[in-house]
């Protein structure tokens, strides 16, 4: 086998998309295995990203998973031939999940720069043998397949219905048979017209492969969209009623569109959710290309430095106070431009956290079979999302927490309704983003933490650093993300070599988030993982204490005002409180905090805003509010870190003229 | 009689008047008192015997008729008749007693009362018995009643009868007696009369004469005096004899023909000192007009003399006016002068500016070198970077600090060049500054001096026009001069004809004859007013020299009026 | 090419990095670092103080958009403070993947320092001179050169030695 290196290129596109195509394939099988059966439309999934497995693999010369694919496009185009009445059980699910997960460690292995030398025999013969037994060897000529293509060709194309003429000649050598609509391209007048509204759509009838019709298409010049679907012998027929019934077209959620006006966040998630769960259910031909997140982390920084160059422009103290009309105008534009841009490439980056809630259930599922417990894994907020980088980092710390929860966490069904509770445990994976950070939570209705073992082991480990005594629960709870630390006695496949809980951690706290636990005896336990957004543009009002700037997340901004002296109480700790609306809040002073040189020090000088976090609120007091707008979130550079862990200022941003003011985090200046 | 002559003559006739009028009165009151006592008389005549009588006699006719009566009622059988009639009777018995109630009241004698009551009684008697006759008649006895009657009644009828016949006698005896009583008293008071009006008349004509010789006399007189004062003898005496209105007139025709001695003799002594004078002013008017001839011709002299100033002085003027000219040419010299000096300075700030700016850029150019220094150390490490691929980058990055650091030296030295050259701009200003000070100063001078030209030749200017001023002035003495030559010659004349008058007055007031008694002021010479005197002294002394103009003036001034009010006039 | 291979090479530009140095005046002294470590000359900014952090850090700037923390070498030397000028320049090293400004009063030059002429520094007890690596003769003048890993890392024992 010959090597590659992992820096090539075109094998790293020939590692994402077979990795992603094997995520892919395996929340389908799960899918269909919860719900029993193969549906049609995922028959032809398998079989798709089977073929094109096996196209890429024998183009990378990877023959393990080139045979195996083969093998099991083999089984799959029977199937797909022949109708999934049979219902293949989950037998075939178990063989399938199988294949996945060669093919996983294989790509694994050439990933790490190892060669992938597995042999899939093995499986292959499994697959064998299932087809046998459902009646059919696959060999012989490859069958007549089926396309339905969809070719829209670029604005500047004239003669639209000449060039497709031309495609058609084209593909008459590849097809036996070929229907298009329009029908007419020499005669009929209206023929360009529709097919520059629709496209050109191909019914083709061919022995050829998917990807030879689709390299053959994809070579037509002033091409702006191709689609290229293979379909069932029975849907062919009903095609050609309706060109322009809305369900022919496959999954429309795929045209991206770009000039799409709806609000960013919801649309763009439906619409991703949309693309993820018709990838996760198995139906989408969307187009998709691998890229390099080091590209889009560059895309990234290029866009923050363009928001801060726009600003820079706008701001600019050249311009301001003069009224130009049309430079506004433009700016305007400019402004909108940027901020879809923004938005883009933001949409680029963040990946919702369902691809790595849906692993889990693979993993549940694994592990409930192993262990024979019961467990219903609730998945909520999947649809959150967070940059690339942290699903990365990310997904192992959460399946060492879902393998610790169904392992540890919850009982054996027959405790469980001992205990009264009901048969089946409950897993949940709940994501949300609250604003400048999001929260994933493990919950699970187990049997909770054992704080007198903890407390015994660490003893035990010396582990502790200060007297027993003085630990809360909490903290109790969280010596188990030490090193070295595991309560359980023996080591299962899955757990209790005591390097999970520590590992997830630093994992977590390379992007910069947190873990914490909770934990009731008998009733179950909470992880909770907060990860702050480092890399975001947030709302920010920027607000002046003294010289200096800090911008305050507008989402923790509760209201501002301007404070009377007569609403000021002084506690007898001498620490400053104000009454508004009939509740108390501490008032912090930012310039005696900061220490920083400021005129406005009695309160009626400046500016109170009031700040929440979870339920908990908390007055700063500024000198004065300075202005609205979105920032480039940039973190504190990690030489400043290594002294001091400031609480309270979470990051720093650039403004509009350059100079920096530094982002206040509420949670931080709440424990202050 | 002396106060009757003195009391006014109005008086005199009123009371002469009154006089008559209360005679006249007098007379007339005798004359009425008469008449009614007669009238009086008369009456009572009337009264007691006319009227009596005839109450008497109504009586008796009554008293008869009830005789009569009586007889019917015994003649008459008839009851009523007879009631009827005694009625009558009665009411005529009334009657009878009422006429003599009333004849009683005219009784005035006491024989006359006596006899009046003897009547009266018998008449009662009378009645006494008829009433009872009339009884007896009524009583149907007709009879007794006639008996009675023819007896009694009778009888006593017959008494009263001739009681009443007898009073009737003896009143118209006693009224005729009265009656020529009477007409005798009426008689004399007639002739007591016409012997008053006789009297009185001759009285009055009297006062009359009196009266009226009292008043035309005194008249007579002054009338007498009035004609001689008329042809002109003023040499009369006026007697003053009563001090009534013709009398006052006689104290005033004295009064006046005093005064008019008086006045004339002053007159005539005035008119003697007015043709003297008149004289005097003739002689001396004569030796003025010579004096004045000769100030006229001083007066020419002064004029010449004044014009030769009047002309020089304009020159002056002229001359000066021409040296503010000049003084003001080199002011604007001067002027022009700092000008350009100031616009030196202007040119050297700007010059200064310009250093700066040049300075300016030259700290930028330093800056630049700065940059290009930190760039070219940059460079310098990224050549050590790149390690042997960035030597030949490492050379060209050397070769642009040197290029920095000679363009850090150019800049410094053209900084102190410039700094140099500030320095010696600022010199330049210094000097610059200097001259435009004392070009300022000269300016001041000159303004000075020109302001000080432009005052001669102010004060030249009014110096011009005030000796034109005087030229004029004495234009108008000479003038004065001639005039009052003029007037002296009118003078003489005038005194001349004066006199004249003079004379003719002195004429007229010869017409008078003057008492002798009383004389006025003095009538000399010496007596003219001192003033005057002094004056025509001092002329004489002067008439030599030249009088100066005011005096002149304050002379002919003086000399035009002739004070003729001696103020000694008039008093006594 | 092979990770290895890649390592020679970045070694191989180590070396050649490695006797170069970048000079600068700080309080008159003349010191010197290491050029593989320098990133860039900067002159002064902006710079945003950043609360709760020892005297010599100074804060933060922006350098085009990248944050960068600056740390004044007079007062990590614990020389008096001064006030900074337009001269005043900025070096950015990156030392394991930190980078820090180091504010000095200016920079000299690029200059090569054969080891050969790198003594070893004097007393280590000497707090200024923890940071000295060795000493650099160039002609007749001599530079301290500086360990630019103590410079940025050494704080710790700092803070022990002055609790």
């Amino acid at each position: 086998m010959d090597q590659f290196h992992p820096d090539d290129s075109l094998f790293e596109v020939y590692l994402t998309e077979t990795s992603q195509l094997t995520e892919q394939l395996e929340d389908i099988i799960l899918a269909c295995e919860n719900a029993n059966r193969i549906p049609e439309e995922m028959i032809h999934e398998i079989f798709r990203i089977m073929h094109t497995i096996k196209g890429s693999s024998s183009m990378m010369q990877v023959h393990g998973i080139a045979a195996l694919t083969h093998a099991l496009e083999d089984l799959f185009s029977y199937l797909r031939e022949n109708g999934s009445r049979q219902a293949p059980g989950s037998d075939l699910a178990d063989l399938l999940l199988e294949g996945v997960d060669f093919i996983k460690i294989e790509l694994h292995k050439l990933k790490n720069g190892l060669s992938a030398d597995g042999d899939a025999s093995v499986l292959i013969r499994k697959v064998e043998e299932v087809l046998e037994s459902l009646g059919q060897r696959s060999s012989g000529p490859p069958p007549l397949q089926r396309y339905f293509a969809r070719l829209l060709f670029t604005d500047d194309c004239d003669m639209v219905n000449v060039r497709a003429y031309h495609v058609i000649h084209q593909l008459g050598e590849l097809v036996a048979e070929c229907r298009h609509i329009p029908e007419d391209l020499r005669d009929d007048p209206a023929a360009p017209d529709l097919i520059r509204k629709h496209g050109l759509q191909l019914y083709l009838t061919t022995e050829k492969s998917y990807d030879e019709i689709h390299a053959a298409l994809s070579r037509t010049s002033f091409l702006k969209e191709l689609v290229l679907n293979t379909i069932h012998h029975d849907e062919f027929r009903e095609e050609g009623a309706d060109p322009d019934a809305g369900d022919i077209w496959p999954d429309q959620a795929d045209q991206t569109d770009l000039a799409d006006p709806a609000d960013p966040v919801t649309g763009k998630t439906n619409r991703r959710g949309n693309r993820e769960s018709a990838a996760a259910a198995g139906g989408s031909q969307g187009k998709s290309i691998t890229v390099n997140v080091s590209k889009l982390d560059e895309l990234m920084d290029l866009v923050g430095e363009l928001v801060i160059a726009e600003a820079m422009v706008t701001q600019n103290p050249e311009i301001a106070g003069l009224q130009l009309e049309q430079f506004h105008k433009s700016v305007n534009h400019l402004q909108k431009i940027t901020r879809e841009i923004q938005d883009k490439v933001m949409e680029i980056r963040m990946v919702p956290l369902a691809s790595v809630f849906q692993r889990m259930r693979r993993v549940v599922r694994d592990m409930s079979k192993k262990l024979k417990k019961n467990v219903n894994l609730q998945l909520a907020g999947e649809e959150t999302e967070v940059d690339k980088n942290v699903i990365e980092h990310i997904a192992d710390p959460l399946m060492h927490l879902v393998r610790n929860a169904v392992d540890h966490g919850l009982e054996s069904a027959r405790e469980r309704v001992e205990a009264g509770k009901p048969e089946v445990g409950t897993l949940a994976l709940e994501a949300l983003n609250n604003g400048s950070e999001v929260l994933i939570i493990v919950r699970d209705d187990g049997r909770g933490l054992d704080k007198k073992r903890i407390l015994e082991k660490a003893k035990a480990r010396q582990l502790l650093q200060r007297p027993e005594a003085d630990l809360t629960d909490r903290e109790i709870f969280q010596l188990i993300f030490l090193p070295g630390f595991s309560t359980r006695e023996e080591i299962t496949e899955y757990s209790g070599r005591g390097v999970g809980m520590d590992v997830a951690m630093q994992n977590i706290a390379s992007i910069g988030g947190t873990i914490a636990v909770d934990s009731r005896p008998g009733e179950g336990t909470v992880f909770t993982i907060r990860i702050p957004l480092t890399l975001a543009i947030i709302d920010g009002m920027n607000v002046r204490v003294g010289e200096a700037l800090y911008t305050l997340p507008t989402t923790s901004i509760k209201e501002s005002f301007k404070p009377q002296v007569r609403d000021l109480i002084t506690d007898p700790n001498g620490r400053e409180m104000i009454l508004v609306r009939g509740t108390c809040y501490p008032i912090l002073r930012l310039h005696e905090l900061f220490r920083v040189p400021s005129d406005c020090t009695r309160i009626h000088d400046g500016v109170l805003i009031m700040a929440e976090q979870d339920g908990k609120g908390i007055c700063l007091f500024v000198d004065e509010l300075v202005g609205q707008q979105q920032v480039v979130v940039k973190g504190l550079p990690p030489y400043l870190k290594s002294f001091n862990r400031v609480e309270g200022i979470s990051g720093c941003t650039l403004l509009g003229d350059g100079s920096i003011s530094l982002i206040l985090d509420v949670q931080g200046l709440l424990g202050r | 009689m002396k106060w009757f002559k003195n009391m006014r003559i109005s008086a005199k006739l009123i009371s002469s008047f009154i006089l008559v009028s209360l005679i006249a009165g007098i007379m007339g009151t005798v004359g009425i008192y008469n008449m009614w006592k007669v009238d009086k008389e008369y009456k009572g005549l009337y009264e007691d015997y006319g009227v009596s009588l005839g109450d008497l006699g109504s009586a008796g006719i009554d008293f008869n008729r009830n005789r009569y009566r009586l007889a019917n009622m015994l003649l008459n059988d008839d009851q009523a008749e007879k009631e009827r009639l005694a009625n009558e009777i009665r009411d005529i018995e009334n009657q009878i007693s009422l006429n003599l109630e009333e004849f009683g009241g005219t009784i005035r004698s006491e024989e006359n009362r006596r006899k009046f009551q003897e009547l009266q009684q018998k008449f009662e008697m009378f009645k006494t018995s008829r009433d009872r006759v009339m009884d007896l008649a009524l009583s149907g006895r007709n009879g007794q009643a006639i008996e009675l009657l023819n007896t009694e009644t009778a009888v006593l009828a017959s008494a009263a009868n001739d009681a009443l016949m007898e009073m009737f006698d003896l009143r118209k005896t006693n009224g005729g007696k009265l009656s020529r009583q009477l007409s005798e008293q009426t008689n004399s008071s007639m002739i007591s009369m016409v012997v008053t009006v006789i009297v009185m008349v001759v009285v009055s004509i009297i006062l009359g004469v009196l009266v009226s010789r009292m008043i035309s006399k005194p008249v007579n007189k002054l009338v007498a005096s009035a004609n001689q004062i008329a042809d002109g003898d003023l040499n009369v005496i006026v007697e003053v004899e009563s001090r009534d209105e013709v009398g006052q007139l006689a104290l005033a025709f004295r009064k006046m023909s005093d005064n008019l001695n008086e006045i004339m003799g002053n007159i005539q002594i005035a008119a003697d000192q007015v043709a003297s004078g008149a004289k005097q002013i003739s002689d001396l008017s004569v030796s003025m007009s010579q004096g004045a001839t000769e100030q006229a011709s001083s007066v020419e002299q002064l004029t010449a003399s004044i014009e030769e100033i009047d002309s020089q002085t304009r020159q002056n003027a002229q001359t000066s006016n021409e040296a503010n000219e000049i003084a003001e040419a080199a002011k604007q010299n001067a002027l022009l002068g700092n000008n350009q000096m100031k616009e030196m300075l202007s040119a050297m700030d700007e010059i200064n500016d310009a250093s700066q700016n040049i300075s300016k850029i030259i700290k930028v150019i330093d800056e630049i070198a700065f940059q290009t220094n930190i760039l070219a150390l940059n460079a310098a490490v990224e050549a050590a970077r790149a390690g042997q691929h960035g030597k030949g980058f490492a050379v060209v990055a050397e070769e642009v600090r040197n290029l920095a650091a000679r363009s850090a030296n150019a800049a410094r030295e053209t900084t102190e060049l410039i700094e140099g050259s500030i320095r010696k701009v600022e010199e330049g200003t210094k000097i610059a500054q200097e001259t435009a000070n004392a070009l300022q100063s000269i300016v001041d001078d000159v303004a000075r001096v020109s302001e000080l030209i432009s005052n001669i030749a102010t004060a030249s200017n009014e110096q011009a026009i005030g000796i034109s001023q005087i030229n004029q002035g004495i234009m108008q003495v000479s003038q004065v001069v001639q005039t009052t030559s003029a007037n002296l010659e009118e003078g003489a004349t005038t005194s001349e004809e004066l006199s004249a008058q003079a004379n003719l007055l002195q004429e007229q007031v010869n017409r008078f004859q003057l008492r002798k008694t009383k004389t006025g002021s003095g009538s000399s010479l010496d007596e003219l007013s001192p003033e005057l005197m002094e004056l025509f002294e001092k002329m004489s002394r002067n008439k030599g020299n030249v009088p100066p103009v005011s005096e002149a003036k304050a002379a002919a001034a003086q000399q035009t009026k002739i004070d003729l009010n001696d103020y000694e006039f008039g008093k006594y | 090419m092979s990770e290895s291979f890649r390592e020679d090479m970045a070694l191989m530009e180590e070396d050649s990095q490695k006797d170069k140095y970048l000079t600068f005046i700080v309080d008159e002294e003349c010191f010197g670092i290491e050029i593989r470590y320098v990133t860039e000359i900067i002159g002064m900014q902006k710079i945003t103080s950043v609360p709760e952090m020892p005297d010599f850090v100074r804060g933060i700037v922006n350098l085009r958009g990248k944050i960068i923390p600056v740390m004044d070498v007079r007062l990590r030397f614990n020389k008096p403070f001064r006030e900074y000028m337009e001269r005043t320049c900025i070096i950015v090293i990156d030392v394991h993947d930190l980078t820090v400004g180091l504010i000095v009063d200016s920079v000299a030059e690029v200059i090569d320092i054969p080891s050969s002429d790198v003594a070893a520094p004097p007393d280590l007890a000497n707090r200024g001179n923890r940071f000295v690596k060795g000493i650099g003769k160039v002609g007749a003048d001599v530079k301290l050169l500086l360990d630019c890993e103590k410079l940025l890392t050494d704080h710790e024992v700092e803070q022990l030695l002055n609790s």
